[in-house]
């Protein structure tokens, strides 16, 4: 009982950190989406009803055992993949790229789930195999490797670089967790440098030229470099305090692409400032590593290697989102979690933090 | 019971690996943190001038320049509002169909219009409308205002642009404003630039005065250039107006009497030293360096051997020829060296070393004083004068009548001329000088060289009695609102001391000059004013040169009068390039500007074109 109180503390200290970063996300969206004319953009309400329905999704999930998601991992993964299949057959077209499913007035994106269904695949694929003491080797690895690169693939034929970016990256953080070979690490490593011009080579032409916008931005200021710069003009002028909320200027004129989706962050960075900054990223990172306290308790392959999963999911979108916005890592389409504007991604959110308050309170 | 959980002894080995990723998770989190310090804390300063930029418009208002007008008020450059089409790119529909209409309306290439259209985007910056033409003609407005529901994104507005109502009238000394170049830039700080400033002549000088101050509206945009508020607006306040001693109506004569010869005319009040008419030609039209010159007019100006943009009364030097007797006679009386009975025998040349220095008249003038020598314009009696006085004595005279010296006119690129003495020789050929030297210089030729200008004062010089006055180009600086600020007052340079008595003989024997028979200014006789003056013909320097280069044969032919001879009110000097006599050629230009002059009804005429 006594430990089960102590558990207890710490499913509400994820909770209340939770719900902080939740309610400021709500804070700054309606921020984000002020329109010239005072009045909210209506995408302010589907945001709440997303995360009412998110939250919805994440009380069911909570029902669940644990071994029933280990269970339904592999279904799960088959269903996101067939999905994808039919994104890119029935998908809708937004900006020449095909990503979304829609049904009604409403459209999700499966690419969004697909990064879950990995997540707990892999986990129970890697429970499934024997412990390696010096490491998995590349034939061993078969298996995984496939389960993850189909997806990949899909996702990138889309195209989506930003999630098969993050995808690849969960995937490989993975297979360092469960230990890898060292020798398969340095090769995959050298033809990762060997081959990276190659893969350039495939980049769609505006991938392209955000890669060379990231690296001179100024090159082109009207054209490929213009999110970045702009962004970056709303982050500094910032500066310590902020401009005040709703008083941004940079977002509240315009010059903000996708203020409301992956650049939220510049438009709270102008408003709060520095000192918000800092704030925000301290709570994200109090909520990884509370993820991190969660996880170092379980005892169970399958569930450790699922949180540890859900763990790279966030540090990453946040890692990478953040430096993007401010300029440090090329513009791909990754979103902020729980901040940004994305019904998919939200659920998804919701649900996998869903799935480690339940840790929280098991172990 | 089933067990759940399979516990594996690799659990605490994964932990270890995971509290490593969070290790470096911690390190990239601080590395954010401090970046995010370094952007918006260190870099603040640097990008909150980058958002300005992007946030605030500044639209200049174009302050309306100054007018010119003539001495009775008419306006020889005013301003004038220009329609200008630009179009805002961000509310085009179809481009291709634009152009395609566009074309259609300005009667051109859609490609062409393209090209433009490419052009202009290049060098606006973004989110500002593309100034596709300025300078719209009316029926261009017209239709554009009536395809306005088709042609989206097209914009007409108009601004103040200069606008030289006559064309080429008076362009030398009225100059041009053009677009601002980079030089210019650095010449005038404190300027917002993009507009036009005075490159030449008066627009030139007294730019400052004409110039204005230009408005500015400062506006907050959107990112797609839409205006959100006007922040402030600063109104633009017209520039002040000038008003010339320019005489309308005797410039225009002017012109006209001089026509298509080359050459200038300038005429000016003989006791105040206001200049009335100033003439130069081939002249330009000052509205083409207003709205940019195609290249063929462009090449037509530069290729033309007379140099239109040369202004010919106060930066060509040419040798006086006969006009400069004047001087020299001045100098025999004064100096004691000839009275009005002294005489010389001319037999059509004088020898000097062995080389014959002629007469213009062949057959000679036989026995002349200096009244016939001046009427008739003999040479050999100022060869002989000339030999007398030596050419030390004959550049003291002319540098006293103010030759080989600015006239300080106030207009950029005048010359002094060349008033030469044996000094000067041996500075500059290291030579000394020659009585061979000494004959041209006597007459007005060899190393001598005037400007028109300085020609016309110095005998207005003479005509008033010794009085060698600055020239006088602007009469009043007058603020927008009508206020003098400025009244340019009659400036002596400097008294010339000449007796009464060779005034009298110089002053009956130019009056001979133009109205005794056998005198070479007759073309310059008007029947009721007593008009006096002075013809020359000088011949072109190095003649077989010239010959061969451009084929130009003729003398240049100049005339200098004024009148009414005793009481002398309008100086006029005509100067003709390669016009042949002076007396054919330059004396009835100078006759109809004093005919008009004389003529009553002249300022109601003025005014009435005012109108």
């Amino acid at each position: 009982m006594q430990n089960y109180m102590k558990n207890n503390r710490l499913f509400w200290e994820g909770i209340f950190i939770i719900v902080i970063i939740i309610l400021l996300g709500c804070v700054n969206l309606y921020s984000a989406l002020i329109t010239p004319y005072g009045t909210v953009d209506s995408l302010f309400y589907k945001h709440l009803l997303w995360l009412l329905i998110g939250g919805l999704l994440a009380f069911l999930f909570h029902f669940l055992k644990p071994i029933d998601i280990e269970n339904f991992s592999a279904i799960f993964y088959i269903l996101c993949c067939v999905l994808l299949v039919g994104v890119l057959i029935i998908g809708k077209k937004v900006n020449g790229a095909q990503r979304w499913i829609g049904i009604g007035s409403f459209s999700f994106q499966p690419s969004e789930f697909t990064k879950l269904a990995l997540i707990f695949f892999m986990a129970k694929i890697f429970k499934q195999m024997p412990v390696v003491e010096t490491g998995y080797k590349l034939n061993q690895l078969a298996v995984p490797l496939t389960i993850v690169i189909i997806p990949l693939l899909l996702i990138l034929k889309q195209p989506d670089l930003g999630t098969a970016i993050i995808i690849f990256s969960i995937a490989f953080f993975t297979i360092l967790l469960i230990g890898v070979n060292i020798k398969l690490l340095i090769k995959f490593f050298v033809s990762f440098i060997i081959f990276s011009p190659l893969f350039y080579h495939f980049l769609k032409d505006y991938q392209k030229k955000r890669f060379i916008a990231f690296l001179m931005p100024e090159a082109d200021p009207r054209g490929a470099g213009y999110h970045t710069i702009q962004a970056k003009i709303a982050v500094s002028t910032g500066g310590m305090f902020g401009k005040g909320f709703l008083k941004g200027t940079q977002s509240k004129l315009g010059y903000i692409p996708e203020k409301h989706t992956d650049f939220v962050f510049s438009v709270y960075a102008e408003e709060w400032g520095f000192f918000g900054v800092f704030v925000l990223i301290l709570l994200y990172f109090y909520l990884i590593y509370w993820m991190f306290k969660v996880t170092r308790n379980i005892n169970d392959r399958f569930l450790f290697l699922s949180a540890s999963g859900i763990i790279f999911l966030f540090s990453l979108h946040f890692i990478i989102n953040i430096a993007m916005v401010s300029g440090l890592f090329p513009v791909v389409g990754i979103p902020l979690p729980l901040m940004s504007y994305g019904g998919t991604a939200l659920i998804v959110y919701l649900v996998s933090l869903s799935f480690m308050l339940k840790l929280s309170r098991e172990y | 019971m089933k067990k759940f959980y399979v516990v594996l002894d690799s659990i605490p080995q994964l932990e270890k690996r995971l509290f490593l990723f969070m290790k470096f998770l911690s390190i990239f989190v601080l590395l954010l943190i401090g970046y995010y310090w370094f952007l918006q804390i260190l870099r603040h300063n640097y990008y909150l001038e980058l958002s300005e930029k992007n946030r605030i418009r500044n639209i200049r208002i174009t302050a309306p320049r100054g007018v010119i007008r003539d001495r009775y008020g008419v306006i020889i450059a005013s301003s004038a509002p220009s329609f200008v089409l630009s179009i805002v790119k961000e509310e085009v529909v179809n481009k291709d169909a634009l152009i395609k209409d566009l074309a259609h309306i300005f009667n051109k290439n859609p490609e062409e219009i393209k090209a433009l259209y490419e052009a202009k985007e290049r060098v606006t910056p973004r989110f500002y409308p593309i100034t596709l033409y300025e300078n719209l003609k009316r029926d261009e407005v017209v239709k554009i205002e009536a395809l306005k529901w088709k042609l989206k994104g097209v914009k007409i507005d108009y601004k103040s642009e200069r606008s030289y109502p006559y064309n080429d009238f008076c362009s030398h000394l009225i100059g041009y404003v053009s677009q601002v170049s980079s030089k210019d830039i650095e010449r005038l700080k404190n300027r917002i630039f993009s507009s036009k400033v005075g490159k030449a002549g008066i627009e030139n000088v007294f730019e400052d005065y004409l110039k204005g101050f230009d408005g500015v509206t400062r506006v907050e945009v959107d990112a797609y250039g839409r205006k959100k508020k006007v922040l402030y607006k600063l109104d633009p306040i017209a520039g002040g107006s000038l008003k010339l001693t320019i005489d309308w109506e005797l410039q225009e004569v002017a012109e006209k009497a001089l026509g298509d010869k080359n050459g200038a005319v300038v005429a000016i009040s003989a006791k105040t030293g206001e200049v009335l008419a100033f003439v130069s030609h081939p002249n330009f039209d000052p509205n083409l360096f207003v709205k940019g010159f195609d290249r063929e007019e462009w090449e037509k100006i530069i290729n033309n051997p007379f140099y239109p943009l040369q202004n010919k009364v106060i930066q060509g030097a040419y040798p006086p020829a006969s006009t400069f007797k004047l001087i020299t006679a001045i100098a025999g009386l004064e100096e004691g060296i000839i009275d009005e009975s002294t005489t010389f025998y001319c037999a059509g040349k004088k020898r000097v070393g062995n080389r014959d220095f002629r007469c213009w008249r062949e057959s000679g003038h036989g026995r002349v004083n200096i009244h016939k020598a001046l009427v008739e314009s003999c040479d050999v009696f100022f060869y002989e004068l000339g030999l007398k006085l030596g050419p030390d004595k004959i550049a003291k005279y002319a540098r006293m009548f103010g030759l080989g010296e600015k006239t300080n006119i106030g207009l950029p690129g005048e010359l002094s001329g060349n008033v030469p003495d044996t000094l000067w020789k041996k500075k500059k050929y290291k030579q000394s000088w020659y009585d061979g030297d000494t004959l041209p210089y006597a007459i007005g030729q060899g190393y001598l060289t005037v400007t028109p200008l300085q020609l016309a004062l110095a005998y207005a010089a003479f005509a008033n009695g010794g009085t060698l006055l600055k020239p006088i180009i602007v009469k009043e600086i007058e603020t927008n609102d009508g206020k003098i600020i400025q009244e340019q007052i009659p400036t002596v340079r400097r008294d010339v001391k000449i007796s009464s008595k060779t005034l009298n003989i110089i002053r009956k024997a130019l009056i001979g000059v133009v109205n005794e028979s056998g005198g070479t200014g007759y073309a310059a006789k008007i029947p009721d004013i007593l008009v006096a003056g002075k013809t020359g013909t000088a011949q072109v320097k190095s003649f077989k040169e010239r010959k061969k280069q451009t084929g130009f044969l003729n003398d240049h032919a100049w005339f200098v009068g004024f009148a009414p001879a005793y009481d002398p009110e309008i100086v006029v000097c005509a100067f003709v390039m390669h016009g042949g006599h002076g007396g054919g050629v330059a004396a009835p230009i100078v006759r109809e500007v004093i005919d008009k002059f004389y003529k009553k009804d002249r300022v109601v005429n003025a005014k009435l074109h005012e109108e």
